[in-house]
């Protein structure tokens, strides 16, 4: 008996394949390559540890920053290419990218980082000396409605240094709480949303765990937003059909002529929270749309100004649809002289989104008289809806063969294909008995 | 080491005349093109290569057998400033046929094993460096005989042989293959 490519073949196969592989040891590195070939595209001749103060606190972290100098003296960022290591890995670890982290003990190390076949190292200190008080620091003392302003902090330590370390940044009250927010506690960054003047600080905790708190500083918000206008650029006639999401932009104008995209500073709303959503960022999502278009107003406002736009929510596009009986026949209907049947129809959407059993929007109904036998067409009748009507008086002295097609059209009762290019119509066998 | 090639093909020839051995022998030689990708750039130095595979035709595990390549350069690529050569290359691999396919048909086989390649680069700021990228390889044989009952075959055969997130290293090969 042959082993004519069983399981067993291939497995055997597979073992026997992973066994030979498995006895040929590991592989070269091949990150290098990478950086033979990057260096020799980007022209780097030499490279360079960005100027850092060489300290890092034990609670904190520390970006390492590579740089590399190519042919034309143009300083390139090289820190996510490099391949970093320490001399001791047991004060901390350092990712691909050149941020180390240290593992909570206080010492120092040596830090090389490596790029093709050149190499670069510093000293690196890891200190636990105690927090003793944080200063702010901004560039300017107010900003427009509806930006955002950054902030940094000075971290002083009993040893006399100033450095990085972990803050967390808060608005000191609830009054500034409703002008603005501080979206990442970890970062200074300060969105606003109304005029006025906010309180902030940044806290950061000392070696007991205590919390050391800066001073708050005082910070305006100017009243200075002109006008907003909401747009949705990436949406075809402000249209989406369900499931569908777009990206809103609101641009903002102010008095100083500058204008840009607020949307993630503004309050937004929308006037049916059940057939669509928006989230923060200004993602716009369809959730439930009608084969007419139902119609969502999204609301922008900042600082006691709005923008509105309507959005026009549709069902998905159709891909195929099925004619059938009350019954569930889609093959056949049969139907006695004097009685009156309503066919119908099944709609299925592009890309698998689902089905519309009760599908009957924009329908053409037609019997096909070249294939289907004669009849009177005055007592034989197919109306707009579907419904098939043989009347109790029709003539006929036998049964009554017809062929019935259904057509989905658009509003100008052109008949509307699907992505295939294929016209959307469906047709079912009509029997019309004595 | 033409006395050793002659000398091998001459053993595998007189195993393979041996009419009640459960095994098959071939001899394969390709012109192969490669191409090697990394950060972006593809480098496509050619290689010339020898194959010699034996496999299992009576038995329950017909049709397996075990193939073992090694490659030496025809020539290097170069892009910028950078030229990068396949010093050499080698590979173990088991390969699945059917073994119940018409001789004078197309024949298909699976490579599966391990790949071993020697690169060099050579670059006028970092010089020449050199390393060896090993590991699972796997690929792919056609062979369809020039001329109905004789032992010589065209083949064609793709391999990847090293794959990582920095670096790949693939080859197609046309050649012909002999089985004794």
């Amino acid at each position: 008996m042959r082993f004519n490519f069983s399981r067993g073949s291939w497995g055997l196969a597979l073992a026997l394949s992973l066994l030979v592989s498995a006895c040929g040891g590991g592989s070269g590195d091949s990150k290098k390559l990478e950086q033979i070939v990057d260096a020799d595209r980007q022209g780097i001749v030499s490279i360079a540890l960005a100027d850092n103060d060489g300290y890092v606190h034990l609670r904190g972290s520390k970006q390492l920053v590579l740089q590399g100098t190519d042919k034309n003296n143009q300083i390139v960022d090289l820190s996510s290419k490099a391949s970093w290591r320490l001399s001791d890995t047991r004060l901390g670890k350092i990712d691909s990218k050149g941020l180390f982290t240290p593992s909570g003990e206080s010492g120092q190390l040596t830090v090389t980082a490596s790029y093709a076949d050149l190499s670069t190292s510093q000293p690196l200190i890891i200190f636990d000396a105690d927090l003793v008080s944080i200063t702010l620091i901004s560039e300017t003392s107010s900003v427009d409605v509806c930006k955002n302003a950054s902030f940094s902090a000075e971290a002083l330590f009993d040893n006399g240094l100033v450095l990085d370390y972990p803050l967390e940044w808060r608005l000191a009250n609830s009054q500034s709480e409703e002008l603005a927010s501080f979206p990442n506690k970890n970062q200074g960054l300060l969105k606003t949303h109304k005029s006025g003047v906010v309180s902030i600080l940044a806290e950061g905790k000392n070696n007991a765990g205590e919390t050391v708190s800066s001073s708050p500083l005082e910070f305006s918000i100017a009243p200075t937003l002109t006008q907003i206008s909401l747009s949705a650029p990436e949406a075809e006639n402000l249209s989406l059909r369900e499931g569908q999401t777009t990206q809103l932009q609101a641009t903002a104008k102010w008095v100083n002529g500058t204008s840009g995209d607020i949307i993630t500073n503004a309050s937004l709303s929308l006037s049916d929270n059940k057939i669509a959503r928006i989230d923060s960022e200004g993602v716009f999502t369809a959730l439930t749309g009608s084969y007419a278009g139902s119609e969502v107003t999204v609301t922008a406002a900042c600082d006691s100004i709005s923008a509105e736009l309507v959005m026009t929510l549709l069902k998905p596009n159709i891909r195929a649809i099925e004619i059938r009986t009350n019954g569930g026949n889609t093959e056949s209907v049969s139907l006695s002289r004097g009685n009156s049947t309503k066919l119908l129809v099944t709609a299925s959407f592009e890309d698998n989104t689902g089905t519309d059993a009760s599908y009957n929007h924009n329908l053409r109904w037609e019997i096909v008289e070249s294939e289907s036998d004669s009849f009177d067409a005055d007592k034989l009748r197919l109306d707009d809806q579907g419904q098939l009507t043989a009347d109790g008086d029709l003539p006929m002295e036998e049964r009554i063969n017809l062929v019935i097609e259904a057509w989905v059209v658009d509003d100008e009762g052109e008949v509307l294909r699907n992505s295939a290019g294929a016209e959307i119509r469906d047709r079912i066998k009509a029997i019309i008995n004595l | 080491m033409k006395k050793i090639s002659t000398l091998l093909i001459a053993c595998l020839a007189s195993l393979g005349a041996q009419a009640e051995s459960p095994l098959n022998y071939d001899l394969n030689g390709q012109y192969v093109y490669t191409q090697v990708k990394s950060a972006g750039e593809t480098f496509s130095p050619r290689l010339f290569q020898v194959k010699a595979g034996v496999s299992l035709k009576e038995s329950l595990l017909a049709g397996i057998g075990i193939q073992g390549q090694y490659a030496t350069p025809i020539d290097d690529s170069t892009k910028g400033n950078l030229t990068l050569d396949i010093k050499s290359q080698s590979g173990v691999f088991i390969t699945l046929a059917d073994p119940n396919s018409d001789p004078e048909s197309l024949k298909f086989m699976l490579l599966l094993g391990y790949g071993s390649t020697k690169l060099e680069t050579l670059d006028q700021f970092d010089g020449k460096t050199s390393d060896t990228f090993s590991g699972f390889a796997y690929g792919f044989s056609f062979q369809q005989r020039i001329f109905p009952k004789t032992p010589l075959s065209f083949s064609l055969d793709c391999t990847r042989h090293y794959r990582d997130s920095h670096l790949r290293i693939d080859g197609c090969g046309v050649g012909a293959s002999y089985a004794f």
